[in-house]
């Protein structure tokens, strides 16, 4: 079978199992990715260009999944445990982005400006500025942060993006309504990276009540 | 939509061809499941209640295979690969829905078991084979279809990861538990906990392990391979026949088609196709322009516009593409594209170049020194400093198309806030050609100029084609420049973007990226869209006496019922001829076939456009054509 060449939307889940997410967080995000897959391959478009990665960060960051077209992806397994390693995970944001997104050449279109969606309930516990700094100088893609809880500190996301939303609480009608509005803005996305000025914003759908836009 | 009388239908079917009482006769479960099965609001609407009725029989009629149920009189073997594509599909992909499509199916099953008396007696003993006809009662796990079985529809439809049968379940429990069992994905079914490891997924940047086909499967798609309506629907109490009919082709999820809404302003027709009445001599022009399938999905409407003109040797080409993400940028696709034609129709004839010339002089002419990059000829580079001028003219036009509606309360309804001139981004290709003569033989002159992306090119009278402009390089993709950004109206940034093509033409094409993206990268590319528009028959209609009847159907995306339509390819053309479209191009005869149906060039090459699939292409489609008649 010959591999797509063509335009992909690269979308990468960038999202914090540390111990606080324990319980029913946790399995509200799990819930979260499933419904966001099962949603994108209902949408004819999402399901031709959208290519989603998952990245976890506890006391470490892993990418539990490579940038995969959508009916191949398989659910990866989240646990919850340990610290909040913000920095690790933006690293690793960026080797992956390197690596997995193609850039257009004179005789390859490149991938379309992926989409990251970077969620975390606490504090950076490592150094994080110089990653956060990084990932936002090289505009690695269209990055939406969520602070998703009352223990969230916005102000680190605020570095690494424009766009940085707040979750009240944790509860799993309010992350599946984070997910919800994650799926609606990359069919949001997908529909209008046709054509995106090189540095123009994206257009978002309006949050949900339970998600604010952090000014 | 179902009505209540099909659900109560269908649930009679479903008892029907399962050879089940239901404890409850008025259950409404199957339909419930039908509904899950296809979420899509749009998508269930256009399925018929019969179609509806005959996936919902199929799916529990494997259902049953599954649960080891009696086989009775419906031979369940092209049933039961689709019921393992099922079972690895909703066990693989874990999705909210298709656990809930997947327990609903469970539950049906589970609560309408009641065996006939037969059955019952049935020692469970060892898993039925397939169409076995002692009804044992066995609860084996889903076993994969022994070779020799007829066509398997699993491996046919589901290419994914899950192509690869469920692994046997060795010991199941009771029916009325295993949705409950199969609900907890892979994850419960996995065992321990693989280890972490830290850093990149090591398949990371690699492709995926099972690259998918073209058409990426799943039950989606599965039904609507099933939605074809059977010519005579079962009646409820008939089993489904045994062998349905070889599927159609399977195009993906279902794109819906919604007209584009009439009730905002500045509406744009659906598509347009046009021929020039007075075209140079020798010469056919004509152009088409299509609503991409995004827009149909969405219901929105088409950005693309297209203008062309003659003036005296002259004739002139103008592309826009309005910015996908604006919601009125088809007004400035429209506006710019007017202008520019316009202008460059009115100034050009006035142009006095020098169009009889040895090729010497052509040569020594279209010399660009740096820094100034000029043509070395004056009358060339009046041609080229027009060009300019019909950028600046077009982005004047979008600028005054904005501030008649800054103020409207229409457009600052649709926008949530008044209009400005970002709303009205496009993209503009310009192209001017004339006949000229190099040593004495007739050719041509072509000059493009374009802001964003899109293509100019020509495919010369040898067959041999050249992009009029340079791709984009260097960053992600969908980055292009419009007409309204900063700087694209400065000399210093359009001298780069005007670039010259002197000799014979046989074709001069101008497209916007829903078209150039398809056919990407030029100049190998550009060629094969010239063989695909010539193999298709675009220019010349069908070929007398050769009209072979070749091409792969496709599905209009349009109002129902869709329309079908052949496709040819020039690469399979070249395929079956042991040779390449490069060298096709140079003798195209070959090319030639049954064309797509179509009174004129512009009408074929509209149906072409709205037709032709390529995974990940949904833009507004747009081309352009000038043809030297008779020439490759």
């Amino acid at each position: 079978m010959p591999e797509f060449t063509g335009r992909r939307l690269p979308i990468y889940l960038v999202l914090d199992c540390s111990g606080s997410m324990s319980g029913e967080p946790i399995e509200a995000v799990r819930q979260g990715v499933r419904a966001l897959l099962a949603d994108l391959r209902g949408d004819p478009q999402a399901l031709e260009t959208a290519f989603l990665s998952v990245i976890t960060f506890d006391s470490g960051a892993r990418q539990v999944s490579p940038l995969t077209e959508l009916m191949s992806f398989q659910e990866p397994t989240l646990e919850a445990s340990g610290s909040t390693a913000l920095g690790e995970a933006l690293k690793l944001l960026e080797l992956a982005v390197d690596k997995e997104v193609r850039k257009a050449t004179p005789t390859q279109k490149g991938d379309w400006r992926p989409l990251v969606f970077l969620m975390t309930d606490g504090q950076p516990t490592d150094a994080w500025e110089a990653a956060a700094d990084a990932v936002k100088l090289r505009k690695l893609g269209n990055v939406i942060a969520c602070a998703a809880g009352p223990g969230a500190d916005v102000n680190p996301l605020k570095r690494v993006t424009e766009v940085v939303v707040k979750l009240d609480n944790l509860q799993p009608d309010t992350l599946k309504q984070f997910f919800r509005w994650v799926s609606d803005s990359i069919k949001t996305t997908s529909a209008s990276v046709a054509q995106v000025a090189a540095d123009g914003p994206i257009d978002l759908p309006p949050p949900p009540p339970k998600i604010t836009i952090v000014p | 939509m179902l009505t209540p009388l099909d659900q109560a239908e269908l649930a009679a079917a479903l008892r029907a061809a399962l050879g089940l009482q239901a404890r409850d006769p008025a259950k409404e479960l199957p339909a419930q499941v039908v509904r899950r099965l296809l979420p899509d609001p749009h998508v269930r609407e256009r399925v018929q209640a019969a179609v509806a009725r005959r996936l919902a029989a199929m799916l529990l009629m494997a259902a049953r295979d599954r649960l080891g149920l009696p086989t009775g009189a419906v031979d369940l073997t092209p049933h039961r690969s689709l019921w393992e594509a099922f079972v690895t599909w909703a066990g693989g992909a874990n999705g909210a829905w298709e656990r809930e499509v997947y327990g609903a199916v469970m539950d049906a099953v589970g609560d309408g078991l009641a065996p006939k008396p037969a059955a019952a007696a049935a020692p469970a003993t060892a898993p039925a084979p397939v169409a076995a006809s002692p009804p044992a009662r066995g609860r084996g796990p889903v076993r994969v279809s022994p070779s020799g079985q007829p066509q398997n529809l699993a491996d046919k439809l589901y290419k994914g990861p899950a192509a690869q049968a469920a692994p046997p379940r060795p010991d199941p429990p009771p029916p009325q538990d295993l949705a409950k069992k199969l609900y907890k994905g892979p994850a419960a079914q996995a065992g321990p906990e693989p280890p972490k490891p830290t850093g990149l997924h090591p398949d990371a940047g690699k492709s995926p392990p099972n690259a998918l086909s073209p058409n990426p499967a799943g039950l989606p798609e599965k039904a609507k391979e099933y939605m074809t309506p059977p010519p005579d629907p079962a009646p409820a109490a008939d089993p489904p026949p045994a062998d349905p009919a070889p599927p159609p082709a399977v195009t993906g999820p279902v794109w819906r088609y919604i007209p584009p809404p009439d009730d905002i302003p500045d509406p744009h027709a659906e598509s347009d196709a046009c021929e020039a009445a007075d075209p140079p001599a020798g010469f056919r022009l004509f152009g088409a322009r299509v609503r991409g399938k995004k827009h149909k999905h969405d219901g929105t409407h088409c950005d693309d516009w297209f203008e062309f003109d003659r003036a005296g040797d002259w004739t002139v080409v103008a592309v826009a593409d309005g910015a996908g993400s604006k919601k009125f940028s088809r007004v400035g696709a429209k506006a710019a594209c007017e202008a520019a034609v316009r202008v460059l129709a009115e100034e050009l004839p006035a142009v006095e170049m020098e169009a009889d010339r040895l090729a010497d002089g052509w040569t020594a002419g279209l010399d660009r020194p740096e820094p100034a990059l000029a043509f070395a000829d004056p009358g060339i580079d009046a041609v080229r400093q027009l060009l300019h001028a019909a950028v600046n003219r077009a982005y004047e036009a979008v600028v005054a198309a904005a501030a008649r509606r800054a103020a409207d309360p229409d457009h600052a309804k649709v926008l949530g806030r008044p209009l400005d001139i970002g709303d009205l981004s496009c993209t503009l290709l310009l192209a001017a050609h004339r006949p000229v003569r190099i040593d004495g033989k007739d050719a041509d002159f072509v000059l493009a100029c374009q802001v964003g992306d899109g293509l100019v090119g020509v495919v010369d009278g040898n067959g041999d084609a050249h992009p009029l402009g340079s791709a984009d390089s260097g960053g992600f993709s969908g980055e292009t420049e419009f007409l309204t950004s900063d700087g694209k109206r400065d000399a210093a940034y359009l001298d780069r973007k005007v670039a010259a093509f002197i000799g014979p033409v046989g074709a001069l094409l101008v497209m916007t990226d829903g078209v150039a993206d398809d056919y990407f990268p030029a100049p190998a590319e550009l060629g094969r869209l010239w063989a695909d528009l010539l193999a298709n028959g675009i220019p010349d209609g069908a070929a007398p006496g050769q009209a072979a009847d070749d091409g792969d159907e496709v599905e209009v995306v349009g109002p129902d019922p869709r329309q079908k339509v052949k496709l040819r390819s020039a690469a399979a053309v070249a395929g079956r001829l042991g040779t390449t479209v490069g060298e096709l191009l140079k003798d195209p005869a070959a090319l030639r076939g049954l064309g797509v149906p179509g009174d004129t060039p512009a009408d074929r090459l509209r149906l072409w456009l709205d037709a032709y699939v390529v995974r990940g292409s949904f833009d507004d489609r747009t081309l352009v054509v000038l043809h030297r008649e008779g020439a490759p």
